[in-house]
């Protein structure tokens, strides 16, 4: 066999296509390793020029208003409005016994095509925290707001529209396209499990997001997809993931 | 990086990354687990990637070269169960693969690792050998000597399925 002979053999072999989903993998994975954290708003404060601090001054005084009219405003109107709402409760680990001074976020939400819509947080039992949680969230979506129309690649906030949200309280994920999860009957990921949470069917979907970030989230095709539990966990020094964030369901509350 | 350039520098280089991952693993979901790996390396903190010093692009494949060998090591899969695995393969998979196809690449992966590697990137990826040095972080010398031994090898294989030659089987 000569030169040629070999070439045009090897050539026989083919190789495949890559799925489709290994692109969207690859922008979760970076979604997650870029987290959209609630704004840091002293950072923000710190990083923009001095000639904006009075606009700056006026964006944190209307943020703390909206802050303070959603801490006395009832929310019962969107509430009934959605087909149902879930009642959750997110707990972020302590470590080395320094306890934060937020670690138990509850909330209301309900799927909205494949996204996560958040009604409400509070934290239990103290007025002051949840006061500062949607002071926070204010300023938190008054910044959303501000930059939208900032980021320079075409269609992202279109594509942002369409993912596939969930909360943990603490953070927002992201885990590929809403559409297609709710095509995939919620599987968008490896099923790691089948269980009944407050007496609907769920499926539980491992997301890994980059090798730091395990997700896993137990998903209700009856709920749209709605996340009766999530488990955030992070990678150890040592090899194991450990827990950061749980949420779990408390009550599921469907409007006729 | 932001999304739009980490999305284009995906664009430009994950198809042969992957076609390089499939050839070494022989699993199309294991190529995109190594695929996907590879470029959230990039986005890692202690990411040793310095453009520097390599191109972007002889870096990914190195990184794919690691990731498919770790995975090999660690589930210490034999060729044995390679192959075993990829006959495992649907029928509607099976199919599409003719058997001539087949044979070539349980030739090729008979090959010692290293030989491989360097086939594969010479052949099916028409890699430059000073690249594939950079890759391997061998010398060029070991590259050219690797490659010949693993044509010389796969010549002797495959002699049997050359044009013109009846099959001995």
């Amino acid at each position: 066999m000569n030169d040629t002979e070999l070439d045009e053999m090897l050539d026989q072999w083919k190789a495949p296509s890559p799925p489709a989903s290994l692109r969207e993998r690859v922008r979760a994975g970076f979604s997650a390793s870029h987290p959209e954290p609630r704004v840091n708003l002293w950072r923000w404060i710190g990083a923009i020029a001095p000639w904006r601090t009075a606009l700056a001054g006026s964006a944190l005084g209307l943020a703390g208003f909206l802050g303070i009219v959603s801490l006395a405003s009832p929310q019962t109107v969107t509430v009934k409005s959605a087909p149902y709402v879930v009642e959750s409760r997110c707990a972020q680990s302590v470590h080395g016994g320094n306890p934060f001074l937020l670690h138990v976020i509850d909330m209301l939400s309900y799927n909205e095509n494949g996204r996560e819509i958040t009604l409400s947080e509070w934290v239990p039992d103290s007025m002051f925290l949840t006061a500062a949680l949607h002071f926070h969230a204010g300023i938190g979506s008054l910044m959303a707001h501000l930059t939208s129309g900032v980021h320079s690649e075409p269609g992202l906030a279109e594509r942002r529209k369409t993912r596939a949200g969930f909360s943990t309280g603490f953070n927002q994920w992201y885990v590929g396209s809403a559409p297609e999860l709710l095509r995939k009957g919620c599987a968008n990921g490896p099923v790691v499990g089948r269980e009944t949470i407050l007496g609907y069917p769920t499926i539980a979907v491992e997301h890994r997001l980059g090798e730091q970030v395990k997700l896993t989230t137990w998903m209700a095709p009856d709920l749209g997809c709605f996340a009766l539990r999530i488990k955030d966990e992070r990678l150890q020094e040592d090899g194991s993931f450990h827990v950061e964030v749980e949420k779990q369901a408390l009550h599921v509350t469907v409007n006729h | 990086m932001d999304l739009a350039a980490f999305l284009q520098l995906f664009d430009e280089h994950h198809l042969p990354l992957f076609r390089f991952a499939y050839r070494l693993t022989g699993s199309v979901s294991d190529a995109e687990d190594v695929v996907q790996e590879c470029f959230l390396e990039l986005l890692r903190p202690g990411c040793a990637y310095d453009p520097e010093r390599t191109r972007v692009r002889t870096y990914l494949f190195g990184v794919v070269r690691n990731q498919c060998l770790k995975r090999w090591r660690k589930s210490a899969l034999t060729l044995e169960d390679a192959e075993q695995a990829k006959h495992e393969r649907s029928p509607e998979s099976h199919a599409l693969h003719s058997e001539m196809e087949e044979m070539i690449a349980r030739a090729v992966r008979q090959l010692p690792e290293t030989q491989r590697e360097v086939l594969i990137l010479t052949h099916y990826e028409q890699m430059p050998l000073a690249e594939i040095a950079s890759v391997m972080e061998i010398e060029v010398a070991a590259v050219k000597s690797r490659l010949q031994r693993a044509r010389a090898q796969l010549k002797e294989t495959l002699a049997a399925y050359a044009p013109g030659t009846e099959r001995r089987r």
